[in-house]
Order: structure tokens, then sequence, then C-alpha cells
């Protein structure tokens, strides 16, 4: 008998892969991780807790059935950031979430991923709604949140790890499916 | 796609299988608990969930993690046992957690021999070690009723740990 773990589907895009999280990219995350540009999203961190956060978006694909993503940049195999939908215990709603990795600013990839993720999660899971939670201080990601055509909520969302976010609500499904 | 396989399987008592959202309650209630210093505790109940969904990542990277040790007769959560290698150990490990109410029962004890079995037959880890905080005495006395010794003192995450090395258990186990 044995505990068969849910599918991770791939997605493409016009230049990236959504796939699924693997030991491979935790080269990469470590980097990340131990760089300043990790501080909006829980770092930095160990390469012990970064592997614990790897090991942790695998499983929230188990759990929930649905996770983030693996965002390669399709003509290189590099890994670019890490997107997708993400609504662990104790999260105020089921959230986009996109992390970008270092040297991949500035070219639309979250953008291009957060889109293709959205479009998944309104088609295949069926939300209704979403929201992406934006550290206080992170600009670009809120830029990034108001390109995606979402407007900002009055409350906000404070976590232990993360600090206080910014809330901001996607445009509901009849409006970018 | 991706997929990955959890082996789940019995012993006398118990059922070595992967967490379920329905164990979340009782995995919440140990990392409450004072109980849960030792393994990196205490910790909120969205912490808990996280070291859930951890150990479904941990086999999906690595091929062995924890199972979660259940009644076999209720399925009722009694603590976890398995393999752990993270970036920070030296080597592969035995682990083992048990919650309050399994004390004294020889559940640890019953869980982590299937588990060492396991990893000696399947996973090609024989002769294991086992991290124990020096004040963990309860573990130490369990470590030694599986046969492992005390080999150094050792660190783990920031932790002054006691490494206690199994016997090579092979086929035979």
């Amino acid at each position: 008998m044995s505990f068969g773990a849910q599918n991770i589907p791939t997605l493409t895009t016009e230049r990236l892969t959504l796939r699924a999280l693997g030991a491979q990219d935790f080269a990469p995350l470590c980097e990340f991780y131990a760089s300043d540009r990790s501080k909006f999203v829980g770092g930095p961190a160990t390469a012990e807790a970064t592997w614990r956060n790897l090991a942790g978006e695998i499983g929230h694909w188990a759990l929930r059935g649905y996770g983030r993503w693996a965002v390669e940049e399709t003509a290189t195999g590099k890994l670019a950031g890490v997107v997708g939908p993400w609504n662990p215990d104790g999260w105020p709603e089921a959230e986009l979430g996109w992390d970008l990795m270092n040297g991949f600013e500035g070219k639309g990839y979250a953008t291009e991923a957060a889109r293709a993720a959205r479009h998944f999660a309104y088609t295949e899971l069926n939300w209704t709604t979403a929201i992406s939670l934006v550290a206080i201080d992170n600009d670009a990601s809120a830029a990034l949140a108001l390109r995606l055509g979402c407007s900002e909520e009055n409350e906000r969302f404070t976590h232990e790890r993360h600090g206080t976010m910014r809330v901001f609500r996607h445009p509901n499904p009849e409006a970018v499916i | 796609m991706t997929t990955y396989t959890i082996p789940e399987f019995s012993t006398d008592r118990l059922l070595l299988r992967a967490p379920k959202l329905a164990d979340l309650p009782r995995v919440t209630e140990f990392f409450a608990s004072e109980r849960s210093h030792i393994v990196g505790g205490p910790l909120n109940a969205r912490e808990a969930s996280r070291a859930m969904m951890q150990i479904y990542g941990m086999w999906a990277l690595r091929g062995h993690s924890f199972w979660y040790i259940a009644d076999k007769a209720t399925d009722i959560f009694l603590g976890w046992t398995g393999i752990i290698n993270g970036p920070a150990w030296d080597e592969p490990e035995l682990g083992w957690t048990v919650v309050e109410e399994a004390e004294g029962k020889s559940i640890a004890f019953e869980a982590a021999t299937a588990a060492r079995a396991y990893a000696a037959t399947q996973l090609g880890y024989d002769g294991v070690i086992s991290y124990i905080a020096p004040q963990n005495s309860r573990s130490a006395t369990l470590a030694k009723r599986l046969g492992a010794s005390f080999e150094r003192e050792g660190e783990l995450l920031g932790h002054d740990v006691h490494v206690y090395r199994h016997p090579k258990v092979g086929a035979a186990a």
C-alpha cells in the first residue's frame, strides 16, 4: 500500500515553462534566499530553511491539490521564479504568489507566469476570486499586482515570518478569462 | 507531470503512513506542547501544518522522509518516524517522536524498528545515526534499546546533540 502524491501539471507560456519544483531548484533558491531580495518573502534564510521551504512548496500540492510551480525560462532551462496558487493553513484566503529569482527581474516574466497561474486557478481550480499579498515595502511587486489589474484592499495581513503585507484583489474570472 | 510515492506499511499495532489533513489537530496539539521543544517547537497551527507539508516535499525531493505513526485499529496519529537528511545533517538520520499518550507502550520502539529496517533494505541506509538532545534521556534510552550506541558529541542547527550509531540491520531485519 502506498500514498500516490498528486500529479503536478506543467503549463507553458510564450517564454516560460511552469513545472513541478524539484531538487534541481535547490541551488538557485539558496542563492535567492541568501540574498537581500528575499527579505519580502521571509528571507534571508539558511540552506536548511530553504530546503524546508522547497519541501513545503511541493507538500502544498499534496495537501491542497494545487500549489506553486517552478517557473523555468524555456530557452535556458534556468529557474526564473516560483509562482502560483497558495493557501496554506492560516492564510487569509486563496492567493496567487510570485517570487522572482535573482537576475530575472525586468523581463515581464512574473507578469507572464502570474497570468498563466491565474488562468489555471480560475479555469481548473474554479476559484471565483484571488488575492495577492505584497510586503509593505515591496514596490516592484505592488506594481506587478496593479499591472495584473488588481486593486488594493483596505485591510492588511500580518504574518509572523513575512511581516505586514498589503492585500491586492485580482479582477474576477469573467474579466480576465 | 511529476509524481512520487510514499510507501505505507504496518507493524503489529501500528500503521506507518503519509500524513493526512485529519491528523492536523493532533499534530497542532503536539506542536503547541512543551514536549515539542525537542523537535523545534512550540509551533503555532500554521507552522504545524507547514511541518506537515514539508514531510510530503521531502519524500518528493529525497525519496525518503518521515511517516506518520498511526494506531492500526483507529488510524489515530501517534507521532512520526523515518529518515531525514537535510542540508545541515551529516548523514541520513533515523528520527522518532511520539505524542504523550504513546509513551510507555513501546510504540516509538516498534515504529523506529520498522523504519530502520525499511531504510536498510529499501533505501540502502544501514547503520544510520540518530541525533539526540543531551537532555532527552528517554530518547537516549530508546536508542540504546534499539541497539544504537553513543558515538560522539555533535551540533545540529545550533544545538548540541549526541550522535548515536545504529547497528547494521541489513536484510535480516
